[in-house]
């Protein structure tokens, strides 16, 4: 199994960029989890695919990315994690597909992080075999990452689902369906304003040769490596944070972060999976709720936290019919 | 109105002018569409901040050396004799 690895995720000794030229130079210092738990089951790392800054942007080379590399062959699998929608964009455009897990399920340790509540490392493949094996590796409790769930090993197996009993609805009426990219859009700004504050020019990656004072390091290595897109982000997570914004703002979209879950966790009562149009709005749902979710012909499908097999065997007979 | 100068100082990043139009357009569209959010009622409702278990690790109380003062000091802009170095700070 050939795989790539999106450069935001730490393979040792190899430079890591998240796509930023905050991070041009950095050296890993380890291996993320996902990269050691790859060798150990003696799958090939063949190359690092680009990302736009921090994930959150597609990158500027297409033929650089996972889902291209995936698409044309140069890898079986890649990894990579979804922010914003991103992910899904270049499953698409790259006709391949991409399977985001529950949250929690594989470990984040070594991962640049964006949108610490939501980002997961997920799989881009041609087929659900490919991709679920690849899953079944690099899935699994962490002591690295206090986020994981306790489960060891994790079975993927589409055999274990009916697929003639599985309820499936598309596009369903959604009541918080108009609140749902503001409060993701609050939420990944903060945590994203969060993690990029490590970023100072002082320790490792990009210092600026403009400077006088301290300050001067942290402010003009920041300004002069950020993308403009980085730094909007971080000012409006700075702002959602303030102290006169963060009841009105943060603390009101956490709450609502909450109705949002109940009310896909009441659509699945009765339901197995949700297929919608991988609009902006059904990837903030998948993604601020950490319910797994795949990218096939088109369609983003989402199912119930560890239903993925429900997904792996609908995933697979959508698959027979042919992109 | 947003006072981008504060938030500007606070997040330690300094917008060009071509940034600051861009910046006053994405809070001027987003913070009129995050005051809608006053519509719905959230009393009682706890926050969800994540959606993992977030259980505590316990581990036995001995040193972790995970990496090296050396390793990590590889990617420093600077260094010296074993820490990072920065301009004064005091005078």
């Amino acid at each position: 199994m050939k795989i790539a690895i999106d450069d935001n995720i730490l393979i040792k000794d190899e430079i890591c960029t998240a796509g930023s030229k905050m991070l041009y130079n950095f050296k890993s210092p380890y291996s993320a989890t996902v990269v050691d738990k790859i060798k150990a089951a003696g799958m090939e790392i063949v190359c690092q695919s680009k990302i736009g800054e921090f994930g959150g942007e597609t990158a500027r080379d297409e033929t650089k990315t996972a889902a291209y590399a995936v698409s044309n062959g140069l890898a079986d699998t890649a990894l990579g994690i979804d922010v914003d929608g991103a992910a899904y964009r270049s499953a698409i455009k790259n006709n391949v597909i991409y399977i985001k897990p529950t949250y929690g399920t594989v470990s984040r340790f070594g991962v640049v992080a964006n949108v610490s509540s939501v980002d997961q490392i997920g799989v881009y493949a041609r087929n659900f075999d490919d991709g679920f094996k690849v899953l079944e590796v690099i899935a699994g409790y962490d002591k690295n990452d206090g986020t994981t769930y306790p489960t060891e090993k994790y079975e993927y197996n589409a055999d274990l689902v009916d697929i003639k009993s599985l309820k499936s609805i598309d596009s369903p009426d959604f009541k918080l369906n108009d609140y749902l990219a503001s409060v993701y859009c609050i939420i990944s700004a903060a945590e994203f304003s969060g993690n990029i504050a490590r970023f100072d020019g002082l320790k490792f990656g990009y210092r600026t040769e403009n400077f006088k004072s301290y300050d001067d390091i942290v402010i003009n290595s920041r300004s002069e490596s950020f993308t403009t897109g980085t730094k909007i982000k971080s000012l409006m997570g700075t702002y959602v944070l303030s102290e006169e914004q963060f009841e009105k703002y943060y603390l009101k979209a956490t709450k609502i972060r909450r109705l949002i879950k109940q009310e896909l966790d009441e659509i699945f009562k009765q339901y197995d999976v949700i297929i919608l149009l991988p609009c902006y709005k059904a990837v903030t749902l998948a993604n601020l709720t950490g319910c797994p979710a795949i990218i096939v012909n088109g369609k983003l499908i989402i199912a119930k936290e560890f239903d993925e097999n429900k997904l792996f065997a609908l995933g697979k007979s959508l698959l027979r019919g042919g992109i | 109105m947003v006072n981008l100068k504060i938030l500007e100082s606070l997040s330690k990043i300094n917008l060009t002018d071509d940034e600051k139009n861009k910046a006053s357009e994405f809070f001027e569209f987003w913070t009129e569409k995050f005051d809608m959010l006053e519509n719905i009622d959230t009393e009682n409702i706890e926050p969800l901040v994540t959606v993992s278990p977030l259980v505590n690790v316990m581990r036995e109380d001995i040193s972790n050396k995970m990496v090296s003062r050396e390793k990590l000091l590889e990617n420093a802009p600077e260094q010296n004799d074993g820490y990072f170095v920065v301009p004064r700070i005091l005078e």
